[in-house]
């Protein structure tokens, strides 16, 4: 990724913290809230692939880090590993319907929620399986049907697929 | 890895000082940006949860003014009870959580992580506050600072299930019904040696009444029991630990910060009320269940105290 490259997706990370921190977190169902910054990496899986998935999961863990009482890292694990899974898995979608990345927004959420709900709990040595959690696995996974288009676009623009060099060598069954 | 690595370093306490200036210039530029948005939509949204919520809110207004007509009779019946209490503290030589001082805070952010029981504040290090402070409102403990910067500071709520609070309670036999003396009174199949402040208390009170009724018989509180109140996670319950079984406990008792030598918070700070305490034969300590003191759910201004724990010495 170029220099141009970064500094659209470190813009995007900022307006994401900005609007997480800001308006998602006050936006409360039950004990919950959306979490945007988790969108983010999956939505940078299955549009750039696995590599660059995992890249700008653990930056935008790290920044959601930064706001967060927990263990510092932890979201950069989980966010890099859903990154790195959707782009894994998606890799071979046909994309021909709108709605796609919207389920696999929701699945790969409930997927990080329940990550690091288990990360956390080994980490810290609580319970986690409260109804908070059971309300949280329910908000995040919803939200992030809704929010899976409009974050689309923009990683689109800021985290694109990798160009694909004609002739490179490919892997092993490439050539 | 990198992250595998940051969080080893994170948990083993190396990396501690760098995050924590990270997250608190992070949070110091974020809050003239929360400040800014939030003024432009508060009101919009103060206007459609207005239209939406007019009827209950004229009802929930009319009850609120009742029921503070009845807090304001309340306090003032309570006041004489006040400084009687104050005068026996004083000369217990108790640490009295009224003379900490205190900064007032506004809540402006709860439960940034959906996994941790924690409000944010308005207020820092630049207003004196501190990690460790302990947090009151609503009428009771609210939790305890966990980090600080400059502008804020983020509170752990004592739902939250890695917070830890050293709780004192008087068993049953100690909790007496107050004579209109303000002097506690039992049956006489319960006395045993009365102490010196409730002696004092009675002759006091002996002395300036002219009734013809005889005063029931004194008799000290019962030694209090100390337990460790542990959170339980984001919407459930606190449990308290450490308490033997077969303690004689009352549902809707108060039970209050302990005070011990090294504890986290001053005494006598109302904690939670008993919801339910059981134990059985086998049992190796009581399992008793406590529901905040305050509504922890409808905050949104506490009251800091600056008061720092003392640490230990190394034993």
């Amino acid at each position: 990724m170029n220099v141009g490259g970064i500094a659209r997706a470190s813009l995007l990370l900022a307006a994401a913290a900005i609007v997480q921190q800001t308006i998602l977190d006050a936006v409360r169902i039950g004990t919950a809230h959306p979490d945007v910054l988790l969108v983010l990496p999956v939505m940078a899986g299955y549009n750039a692939g696995p590599e660059r998935g995992a890249t700008f999961g653990f930056a935008a863990g790290l920044v959601a880090d930064l706001f967060v009482p927990t263990t510092f890292g932890l979201s950069a694990l989980v966010f890099a590993l859903v990154g790195f899974g959707v782009g894994v898995v998606t890799a071979g979608l046909v994309r021909g319907t709108w709605w796609l990345p919207c389920l696999i927004s929701m699945g790969a959420t409930a997927i990080g929620v329940v990550a690091y709900a288990i990360l956390l709990s080994v980490i810290n040595q609580t319970p986690i399986f409260t109804s908070a959690f059971m309300t949280t696995l329910v908000v995040v996974p919803l939200s992030g049907f809704v929010l899976a288009l409009p974050v689309l676009r923009l990683i689109t623009w800021a985290v694109p697929p990798p160009a694909v060099v004609q002739g490179a060598h490919q892997g092993p069954g490439s050539w | 890895m990198a992250s595998i690595t940051i969080i080893t370093l994170d948990y083993r306490g190396d990396t501690h000082g760098l995050a924590s200036r990270l997250q608190s210039a992070a949070r110091d530029s974020m809050t003239p940006v929360q400040d800014g948005v939030q003024a432009v939509l508060r009101p919009i949204g103060s206007f459609l949860s207005g239209a939406l919520h007019a009827g209950g809110i004229q009802q929930e207004n009319a009850h609120l003014v009742a029921r503070m007509g009845r807090l304001q009779q309340q306090a003032s019946e309570d006041s004489a009870a006040r400084d009687q209490l104050q005068t026996l503290l004083r000369l217990q030589q108790l640490p009295w959580v009224g003379s900490v001082p205190i900064t007032t805070a506004q809540v402006v952010n709860e439960n940034t992580s959906n996994f941790t029981a924690t409000i944010n504040l308005d207020k820092g290090s630049a207003n004196g506050v501190q990690d460790g402070m302990p947090v009151v409102g609503n009428g009771g403990l609210v939790g305890q600072v966990i980090q600080t910067w400059r502008t804020g500071c983020i509170v752990r709520l004592i739902t939250d299930a890695q917070s830890q609070v050293g709780v004192s309670m008087i068993p049953t036999n100690g909790t007496l019904p107050l004579a209109p003396d303000g002097a506690a009174t039992t049956p006489a199949s319960t006395s045993s040696t009365p102490t010196s402040t409730t002696t004092s208390t009675t002759a006091a009170s002996a002395s300036s009444t002219t009734t013809t009724t005889s005063p029931p018989p004194p008799v000290p509180l019962l030694p209090p029991v100390f337990g460790l109140a542990v959170g339980q996670g984001l919407g459930k319950t606190i449990q308290v630990q450490d308490v033997s079984p077969g303690t004689q406990l009352r549902r809707g008792e108060v039970i209050t910060t302990s005070g011990l030598t090294g504890a986290q918070f001053p005494a006598d700070i109302p904690v939670a009320t008993i919801s339910s305490f059981s134990s059985t034969a086998s049992s190796l300590e009581e399992n008793l269940i406590v529901a905040p003191v305050a509504d922890l759910g409808n905050l949104q201004y506490v009251d800091v105290m600056l008061w720092e724990p003392v640490a230990l010495p190394p034993s």
